[in-house]
């Protein structure tokens, strides 16, 4: 018994990653909105090679660093943009200005989920590194 | 059950545990500043077993949480003849020291194509094991209720236990205690490293749930968050640092109702409680108040 229990152990330790189609490139953009806090984020998503891709379900959500799990941003889904193939808008409402980790979470055409670090400010929005 | 729902009641699951790490080490008479600590521990270890060394998740999870105990049962030893204050500035000066050790340290293996790993300030990106393995947001939060759910059941049933009410003995009086034959430098070191592994097992969860960390995550600001959720939620019970996570978070901030005015409101709750329930909503009277109301009184012939 002992030696299966071993041998499942070390399985689970050899067991490789999930192997994964390869990803798509994905770009974010926010700027600031009319109102107060409100940004408008543009997702731009393409194939690995480049190709747009269209018909994407992303959702945008938002956490910060200096205070994790403290903040609590109601997730949006992105709707494309028209004439833009693989452009997808969302509005972003946050509490407060500063360094923000957005999370796009991707349910089609592949399940994926990407964080993108924005310094959000009440004029403009700098990205803090891309990852 | 709507997106939003899922990550605020996923948040306010992996925050009990920072919390619930405070509440232990307050009721073993110890006020920490430093189980964010453990908890950015928990966090870079399990990401780095599950991503760069390709642990299974369970197996991350458990290693996030050794290391957080690892963690803690250290600086307990260190600290064991710390009382008050000084005991607070060392937990908090460890945390800082680890906060900036995370800064500085750069660990990076290519994987896909990508360096992967943690990266000084720049963080710890593609924790991607949970997604990976499958776990959707919603599966990911019951994962994190069922851990929360089995932590609070140990808690609960330990400070019913003989060494549950010896640490509440060595707690309000650490002398008597020890004239009674507790070796209470020993129980704290025991409390230090069981509070590491609590905070450690909540970092793994946050850090395969949101796939990116970095050092500023695990600063002080974390940790006196989770001591005010003890001291909001009472003492009593471990339930207590629960009730002080869903005050803030669960009514608080969901509810938007004090806009930007909440951290105020928050400082305030806690400076009243202080004032008015120095040990929390939940304190050991109300707590033995609350056990007498719901026991059914053994009839006597």
């Amino acid at each position: 018994m002992k030696r299966w229990i071993a041998a499942i152990c070390l399985c689970l330790l050899a067991m490789p990653a999930w192997a994964q189609a390869p990803r798509h490139k994905v770009e974010l953009a926010c700027t600031p909105a009319k109102t107060a806090l409100v940004y408008q984020c543009l997702v731009h998503v393409a194939d690995p090679a480049g190709k747009p891709v269209e018909g994407a379900d992303v959702t945008l959500s938002a956490d910060m660093p200096s205070m994790p799990m403290a903040h609590n941003v109601k997730p949006v889904t992105a709707r494309p943009v028209a004439d833009k193939p693989g452009s997808y808008e969302a509005m972003l409402e946050l509490e407060m200005p500063g360094e923000w980790l957005v999370k796009l979470q991707f349910r089609a055409p592949q399940r994926d989920l990407v964080t993108r670090k924005l310094d959000f400010q009440k004029d403009k929005v700098t990205p803090v590194r891309t990852q | 059950m709507s997106d939003f729902a899922v990550g605020l009641i996923s948040n306010i699951g992996m925050i009990t545990f920072v919390a619930l790490s405070a509440y232990l080490l307050l009721v073993s008479g110890s006020i920490s500043f430093g189980q964010q600590a453990y908890f950015g521990l928990g966090a870079y270890a399990a990401g780095i077993a599950t991503t760069l060394w390709d642990w299974p998740l369970a197996l991350g999870l458990a290693f996030g949480a050794l290391t957080g105990a690892l963690g803690g049962g250290l600086v307990g030893a260190l600290t064991r003849r710390l009382h008050g204050l000084y005991f607070a500035i060392a937990t908090l000066a460890f945390a800082e020291m680890t906060r900036l050790a995370l800064d500085l340290w750069r660990y990076q293996r290519p994987i896909g194509g990508e360096l992967v790993g943690p990266d000084g300030p720049n963080g710890f990106a593609g924790i991607r094991r949970a997604f990976t393995d499958g776990w959707e947001p919603l599966s990911f939060m019951i994962l994190i209720w069922v851990l929360l759910a089995g932590t609070m059941l140990v808690l609960i049933l330990f400070e019913r236990s003989r060494s549950g009410a010896a640490l509440r003995g060595a707690g309000e009086d650490p002398v008597l205690a020890r004239a009674l034959g507790t070796d209470v430098a020993r129980l704290r070191v025991n409390t230090a490293a069981a509070a590491g592994a609590i905070a450690g097992l909540g970092g793994g969860l946050y850090a395969h749930l949101n796939t990116y960390i970095e050092p500023r995550l695990f600063d002080v600001m974390l940790g006196v968050h989770a001591l005010a959720y003890g001291i909001i939620g009472g003492l009593g019970t471990a339930f207590g640092p629960l009730i002080g996570v869903l005050i803030d978070i669960g009514i608080l901030e969901s509810s938007r109702l004090f806009q930007g005015w909440r951290m105020v409101v928050f400082g305030g709750l806690v400076a009243l409680l202080l004032i008015w329930r120095p040990r929390g909503l939940l304190d050991e009277a109300t707590v033995r108040r609350l056990r007498r109301l719901f026991t059914t009184p053994a009839r006597h012939a």
